[in-house]
């Protein structure tokens, strides 16, 4: 697999009282075809992940929106997979050019959150998950996040510091990426001690609610060669659900989504998760990384916690991950979230990142869930020789 | 919004109100809360009665509530473990958190789930108490 | 008259607050209180209790014990001042939620307190007449009191249900006679959407209840030639701990024949729910043979009285379900501030 990602955009992330999902979706677009030096006539196809358009703005049918800002009137389609959505999308443009179908695609992500009340957008969020089970019974997000993470705890010795030290971490590479929600740095007391969510999870345990949007173009290795682009390249993909309740998982403490999407990737680009020098994974909540950090491959079951409090998977460390802030310190706009790890990913493999840079970045990982781990998507990114 | 739709819940009340699951009659393999299509390739089942006894997987307390259950909140709410095998997701009630640990022996009751406002429907379903 | 109680169960809702606490709000002595009312304490349902989910647990309870094929109940009938809808009834809820199939009569009763006991006299109607073979009576409300109110003190929540049926070998109870006694009495009432009761104080003693209980009891034991001491237990509407023992003297009946079923000093007042709890803790504790009397009072006003006597087949039922006292003594207690958060919506 080779698909070359030649352009990126992205809006900071945050919440932007003055914009609406077309405003959003214009400025990353935009800036990802000016970053790729094309004319937006070249694109063959648009995919735009977004999950709450419908339910928040009174808004969906969005990709018909992404083509009329470019005068285009190419096939425009939204990707709908919950937190997944903007993993998804870039993922449906793969198969596209793969496919022959489409030489040049633009993703985007995109998502307007900010227009409501909490209990509005914990009710929005609970889409993710399922209605008739787990939202009807009183169930949110959070909660779910946090019986998950009590059992983790209760299964593997997970303390409570360990878990805070996710979202430390976060905020401080937050600190260090322009386009980040969160600007302070925060401890681990802080972490424990603020508002309490869902036992044992607080506010700073639990990513925000934010606006945002942000755009990939990606093309065949050919086109990239005939415009003497040198691209950064998607060189593996993976994909996998599980149950959409967690009361129907094998298992509350892994993700088997995630364990198979990083499996597929990993053989079809051929590296192992050793190989891999920078990763942006999806932590909707600080446990999630936890998982992840397992699921991946990158720690053995049960040791992600204290892998994490050493200080491994800091942006100096053996490991680094989310050097963009993750979505705790970034910001979490649901659908565009997917595409802004690619775009991260894209910076660090091209040494573009200024005080967030990992040095030497030359394999990338992006890992994007829907749901409390219901879907997962992982890609795989190559820096060309 | 959704939430506040009378039908969809009608739709549901046998699994609502109490607690029955789908016997695939192939391979006697539970589906909860409704079987479709088994892993044994079966497409029949037959309807059985739950006992509505189970233990606490995992749980926490809501305090930021979904719209419709602002005035209900805090609530705990658990995965809870029925003797069957299976997992339900569903609240604890008549409990305080501290109150609480895996493990705890619970068992089904009919409580209200929340109210459409002062002029819609009112929901009830299945909530677990903690039994000595 | 071949009917009897086949099945009975009780719920009560496990939170409670005292006497003292809410006198305390009130800014009223709290010991002139309990000694006026003899209320020690009351029942407070669940912020997700109501009629339907009380009702629906005590039938439960009631099929636990009579162990018949709960299909073949041919009707419910629910009394209560606190339906949760004015237009839907409780019934097809707490049927639905009994999964009982679709081959019943049902309807919502009313009479202030003493719906359930009219409800139970329509279910005897049926199963005796043979149209149906098992009814299901249910006496159940969540009362509402005015915060400030003298009913602040008593207004509690509770239910019980009784199946009834026509097969003498089923009978934990048999049901020997009922008489009742109607009449417009402006004692007690609330009128359509609003959302507490009215009540006209010393007039509701009186010319109300005791008016109403006494008379009504006279001429059923007259009618029907028993002596107050031929009785083993008896039990009244119990409004507060207090006028159960009043009438009880008048009427020439022992305390010790009226204690096992005065539970309004442990739970206050559940009103249609109110005797026939009395009634389902007398089974609990009843031996073979034993004649009970039942008067219940509703405001508006009215009575029902009955005579059961128990059978030798209540032995062995009684523990089929957790007891009226399982639930009184089952409890966890409530500040005033947590109290108002549960009967206030906001």
């Amino acid at each position: 697999m080779k698909v070359a990602v030649i352009g990126i955009g992205c809006t900071k992330f945050g919440e932007h009282w003055d914009k609406n999902i077309q405003d959003l979706l214009s400025a990353s677009q935009l800036e990802a075809i000016e970053d790729a030096k094309i004319s937006p006539n070249d694109i063959d196809a648009i995919f735009s992940g977004n999950m709450c358009g419908g339910i928040f703005s009174g808004q969906q049918h969005i990709g018909a929106i992404a083509a009329e800002i470019l005068n285009l009137n190419v096939a425009s389609s939204v990707v709908e997979a919950a937190c997944a959505s903007g993993g998804v999308a870039i993922r449906s443009g793969l198969q596209a050019i793969l496919s022959g179908l489409a030489e040049v695609v633009l993703v985007n992500g995109v998502e307007k959150m900010t227009d409501t009340k909490t209990p509005q957008a914990t009710t929005g969020l609970m889409l993710a998950a399922s209605e008739e089970l787990e939202l009807f019974q009183g169930a949110t997000f959070p909660a779910l996040n946090a019986m998950i993470a009590k059992k983790y705890m209760n299964d593997y010795g997970l303390t409570r510091e360990q878990l805070a030290m996710v979202s430390v971490k976060n905020h401080k590479h937050a600190t260090l990426n322009p386009l980040a929600q969160f600007k302070k740095e925060i401890t681990i007391e802080n972490v424990i001690n603020s508002t309490m969510v869902s036992d044992p999870l607080t506010l700073l345990d639990c990513a925000p609610i934010s606006d945002g949007s942000a755009s990939l173009i990606l093309c065949s290795e050919k086109f990239a060669k005939k415009i003497n682009k040198p691209a950064i390249y998607i060189v593996g993909s993976g994909q996998a659900s599980d149950s959409l309740a967690l009361q129907n998982r094998k298992s509350l403490t892994e993700m088997k989504a995630t364990q198979i999407a990083a499996k597929t990737a990993y053989k079809i680009a051929n590296v192992t998760p050793d190989d891999i020098d920078v990763t942006e994974l999806h932590d909707g909540f600080s446990i999630v990384e936890i998982l992840s950090l397992e699921d991946l491959g990158y720690f053995k079951k049960g040791e992600a916690g204290k892998a994490t409090a050493e200080g491994k998977t800091f942006l100096d460390g053996e490991k680094p991950i989310n050097p963009s802030g993750g979505l705790k310190g970034k910001g979490h706009p649901v659908g565009a979230t997917g595409v802004s790890q690619a775009v991260e990913i894209v910076k660090q493999l091209r040494g573009e990142c200024k005080s967030n840079q990992v040095k030497n970045a030359k394999t990338g990982l992006t890992h994007n869930i829907g749901g409390c781990g219901t879907t997962a998507v992982v890609h795989i990114f190559k820096k060309e020789k | 919004m959704f939430e506040n739709n009378p039908i969809s819940k009608w739709r549901k009340y046998n699994n609502n109100y109490f607690l029955q699951a789908d016997q695939c009659i192939n391979c006697k393999k539970i589906h909860f809360p409704k079987g479709y299509f088994c892993k044994c390739q079966s497409k029949s089942f037959k309807k059985i009665a739950l006992s509505g006894k189970g233990k606490l997987l995992t749980f926490t307390q809501v305090t930021s509530a979904p719209s419709a259950f602002i005035n209900y909140s805090p609530y705990c709410i658990g995965i809870i473990k029925l003797d069957e095998g299976i997992k339900i997701t569903a609240q604890v009630a008549d409990t305080n958190l501290d109150e609480l640990k895996t493990g705890t022996k619970v068992q089904a009751t009919l409580r209200k789930l929340y109210e459409c406002g002062k002029n819609g429907i009112i929901n009830y379903g299945i909530k677990f108490i903690p039994i000595n | 008259m071949k009917i009897g109680i086949v099945g009975y169960g009780a719920y009560i809702p496990k939170f409670r607050i005292k006497t003292q606490e809410i006198a305390q709000f009130q800014n009223q002595d709290p010991h002139k209180i309990i000694n006026g009312l003899k209320i020690e304490e009351k029942s407070v349902p669940g912020i997700d209790e109501d009629t339907a989910t009380i009702s629906h647990q005590a039938a439960l309870n009631s099929i636990a014990r009579a162990k018949i094929d709960k299909k073949k109940i041919g009707a419910i009938y629910i009394g209560s001042e606190s339906h949760p809808y004015a237009v839907k009834p409780t019934s097809t809820i707490v049927g639905q939620a009994l999964n009982i199939g679709n081959n019943y009569t049902a309807a919502d009763l009313e009479f202030a307190c003493k719906a359930g006991t009219a409800a139970l006299q329509a279910a005897c109607g049926l199963t005796q007449s043979k149209i149906i073979e098992y009814g299901l009576a249910i006496g159940t409300d969540t009362a509402q009191a005015e915060p400030g109110d003298v009913l602040e003190f008593s207004a509690s929540a509770g239910g019980a249900a009784f199946l009834v049926g026509s097969n003498e070998n089923e009978f934990l109870a048999s049901i020997e006679k009922t008489l009742s006694f109607s009449s417009d009495t402006p004692d007690f009432w609330r009128r359509n959407l609003q959302k507490f009761p009215q009540h006209m104080g010393r007039f509701t003693g009186e010319p109300s209840y005791f008016k109403h209980v006494i008379e009504t009891t006279k001429k059923f034991l007259d009618e029907n030639n028993i002596q107050p001491k031929d009785l083993d237990h008896v039990v009244f509407h119990q409004p507060n701990g207090k006028f159960p023992t009043i009438a009880a003297k008048k009427l020439g009946f022992s305390l010790k024949q009226i204690e096992t079923g005065l539970l309004a000093p442990k739970i206050g007042n559940c009103y249609s729910g109110s005797s026939l709890v009395g009634l389902t803790s007398i089974l609990d504790v009843a031996k073979p043979n034993q004649k009970i009397l039942l008067v219940s009072y509703g405001s508006g006003s009215g009575c029902d009285a009955f005579i059961f006597t128990t059978t030798k087949h209540l032995t062995q039922k009684q523990k089929l379900a957790p007891t009226t006292n399982n639930y009184i003594d089952n409890k966890k207690y409530l500040t005033y501030l947590q109290y108002q958060n549960r009967i206030c919506t906001k």
